[in-house]
C-alpha cells in the first residue's frame, strides 16, 4: 500500500492543501492513520465523481505516479530477494540477460513517466479530449452561424456578407486556438514535480 | 545448471517480458504534447486557409437572396455544412499523409 501526504496528494492531483481538506470533509479520501491511501482514494475519487461535471483533479498523474511507486516497490523487494540467493557473478547468461531487459524496460517507463510528469507528455485521453474541445467549439460555432447571421445579412451587399461571414470564421478561429492554448496550458501546470 | 538457477532464470524471462509489456502499453498511452500541439494549429491553419474562398462563393449565393430570409438561412446553412465537410475532408488527408 502506497501512502501519502495531503500536501503530496494536492501536488499529485493539481489542487490546493484546502482542496484535499475539502475532499476529506466529504468524505471522499481514504484515509491510513496519518497517512492516505492512494490507490483507494483515487479509486473513490474516480467513483464518486460527478458524470456532469469536468473534473480538475489530474487523476491520470497521480495514477502514473502511483504505478511508478508500486513498480519501484515491488523492484526493491525483488532485489533484496535475489540478493539473498543467486549472487550475480555465479547467474547464468540467459538470467543476466533477462534482468537487463527488465531493467532496460524499467528505465524507459521511468522516462516515460518522468516525460508525463514534466509536461512533455500527456495521456491519449487528454490529448483525444483536448482536440474534440477545440473541434467541438469549431463545428458548433459555424452550426450556429446561419442563425445568428441571416438577419444581420438581409438586404447587405455581396461585399457586407463577404466581410460578415469572414470576421465569424476568423472569431470563431480565434476562440477555438484560445481552447486549444488553454488545453496545452493545462496539460504543461499538471506537471508533478519530483516524479521518479 | 541447478534446479534453482533454472527457476531463478525463468523467472527473470517472464517479469522481464512482463514489463515490456507495460512499458509497449504505457508509449501506447501517452502523446507527445509538442504533437498534439502541431496537430491543432495545423488544424485550425488548413481551417484558415479554405476560410476566404468558402466567404467569398457563400456571399455570392446569399446575396442573390438577401430579400428572402428563409432562403437567405437555407443557403447559409447549407455553406456552413460544406465548409465543415471540406474542412473535414482536408483534415482526413492531413492525417493519410502524416501516416
Amino acid at each position: 500500500m502506497i501512502t501519502v501526504s495531503q500536501t503530496k496528494l494536492a501536488q499529485l492531483l493539481g489542487v490546493s492543501v484546502g482542496r484535499i481538506s475539502q475532499l476529506k470533509t466529504d468524505r471522499r479520501l481514504v484515509q491510513v492513520g496519518d497517512g492516505i491511501d492512494l490507490a483507494a482514494s483515487l479509486a473513490l475519487l474516480r467513483d464518486t465523481a460527478d458524470p456532469g461535471k469536468a473534473s480538475a483533479l489530474r487523476l491520470d498523474r497521480a495514477s502514473a505516479w502511483l504505478e511508478t511507486a508500486l513498480r519501484s516497490a515491488a523492484a526493491a523487494t525483488e532485489a533484496e530477494d535475489d540478493a539473498d540467493t543467486v549472487a550475480a557473478p555465479t547467474a547464468s547468461p540467459a538470467y543476466r540477460e533477462a534482468r537487463t531487459r527488465k531493467e532496460r524496460a524499467m528505465a524507459d517507463m521511468a522516462e516515460l513517466n518522468y516525460l508525463l510528469a514534466a509536461g512533455e507528455l500527456m495521456t491519449l485521453e487528454d490529448a483525444n479530449y483536448a482536440i474534440a474541445d477545440v473541434g467541438t467549439q469549431v463545428r458548433t460555432a459555424i452550426e450556429i452561424s446561419p442563425d445568428r447571421l441571416t438577419p444581420i445579412f438581409v438586404g447587405g451587399s455581396q461585399e457586407e456578407i463577404e466581410a460578415g461571414l469572414l470576421a465569424m470564421l476568423r472569431t470563431v478561429i480565434h476562440d477555438a486556438r484560445e481552447v486549444h492554448r488553454r488545453h496545452m496550458a493545462l496539460a504543461q501546470q499538471g506537471a508533478v514535480p519530483g516524479l521518479p | 545448471m541447478s534446479d534453482f538457477q533454472d527457476a531463478k532464470t525463468k523467472r527473470a524471462i517472464f517479469a522481464a517480458m512482463t514489463a515490456e509489456r507495460e512499458l509497449e502499453q504505457l508509449r501506447f498511452s501517452l502523446i507527445y504534447l509538442e504533437d498534439v500541439d502541431e496537430s491543432c494549429t495545423t488544424a485550425l491553419t488548413l481551417l484558415e486557409r479554405i476560410s476566404e474562398r468558402w466567404a467569398r462563393d457563400t456571399a455570392a449565393k446569399v446575396a442573390r437572396s438577401n430579400r428572402d430570409m428563409d432562403a437567405m438561412h437555407a443557403e447559409l446553412s447549407a455553406a456552413a455544412d460544406s465548409l465543415l465537410r471540406q474542412w473535414s475532408g482536408d483534415l482526413s488527408a492531413m492525417a493519410r499523409a502524416a501516416e
